[in-house]
């Protein structure tokens, strides 16, 4: 495994850069459950549909 | 989960699906959750039974008043969308504590029409979507920001822009599940078009740096 070199002076290791948070709202919107269920298709290949959409 | 239900009293028909699913991707892009009588179309029940169900369970509306033109010269004027928003107004003026938590948002195509249409709402401030899914989207990001859920929602610019962004994966994301774009315009297919925008929502919301 590669080592991470440092250009800190004291030679420590670099810190991770910290991941950016998820915003309050995203959080929310990944809590919503919708009611009622999509008449024509399931949820898991709608799900399966949108994690193969390109980024 | 009253507080976030928001229940979309529109016309429906195929000349407004545009502004319908607008409506909708806005209402799940502000954290709260789209009800609507296209639900359960097959349950049997009644439909005036099914929507006071859906009024007493939303603590938020948006009612779209725009449709009162006649598409031909001998149709008649629907009264469905301004007797639905007197129900919702029933149940905030006369119901319980929780009845009068409720808040709604009028919509209309053309601003002041209102004033001739339905005179009784002067003072509410209906909205106005020129018939623009994306000035749709504006209107009911400005309506849902502060109702409760992570305040400030994000500008409108950014709302549009995620709707485009829909818009332009929703052919791909729909031959994946074997649907046409035909379809999805169906009113049948609503609930089918709302989970798919909740998803992709979802996913969205799980990459930090499109929020």
């Amino acid at each position: 495994m590669k080592k991470l070199v440092s250009n800190r002076p004291d030679g420590k290791p670099p810190k991770a850069r910290p991941r950016p948070a998820v915003s309050k709202l995203a959080a929310e919107r990944a809590k919503i459950k919708l009611p009622f269920k999509p008449e024509h298709v399931s949820e898991k290949a709608l799900r399966e549909a949108v994690d193969s959409l390109p980024a | 989960m009253y507080e976030k239900n928001v229940f979309i009293n529109c016309p429906f028909d195929e000349a407004y699906v545009d502004l319908l699913h607008a409506i909708t991707f806005a209402i799940s892009y502000s954290g709260f959750i789209p009800r609507s009588a296209l639900e359960e179309v097959n349950s049997g029940e009644e439909r005036l039974t099914k929507i006071v169900k859906l009024i007493k369970d939303c603590r938020l509306a948006v009612h779209d008043i725009s449709r009162v033109e006649l598409p031909a010269s001998d149709a008649l004027p629907r009264f469905n969308m301004p007797f639905e928003c007197g129900i919702f107004y029933g149940a905030l003026s006369l119901g319980d504590t929780k009845q009068r938590q409720k808040q709604f948002l009028v919509l209309d195509s053309e601003p002041f029409r209102y004033q001739k249409t339905l005179s009784d709402i002067a003072g509410k401030d209906p909205a106005c979507h020129r018939n623009d899914p994306y000035e749709a989207v504006a209107c009911v990001r400005r309506f849902l920001n502060g109702k409760g859920g992570a305040a400030p929602l994000p500008g409108e610019t950014h709302f549009t822009d995620e709707y485009r962004k829909f818009q332009s994966a929703l052919p791909a994301l729909l031959q994946k599940v074997k649907l046409t774009p035909l379809e999805i315009r169906k009113m049948a297919y609503w609930t089918d078009y709302a989970a798919a925008a909740q998803v992709w929502i979802e996913r969205r919301a799980s990459d930090p740096a499109s929020t």
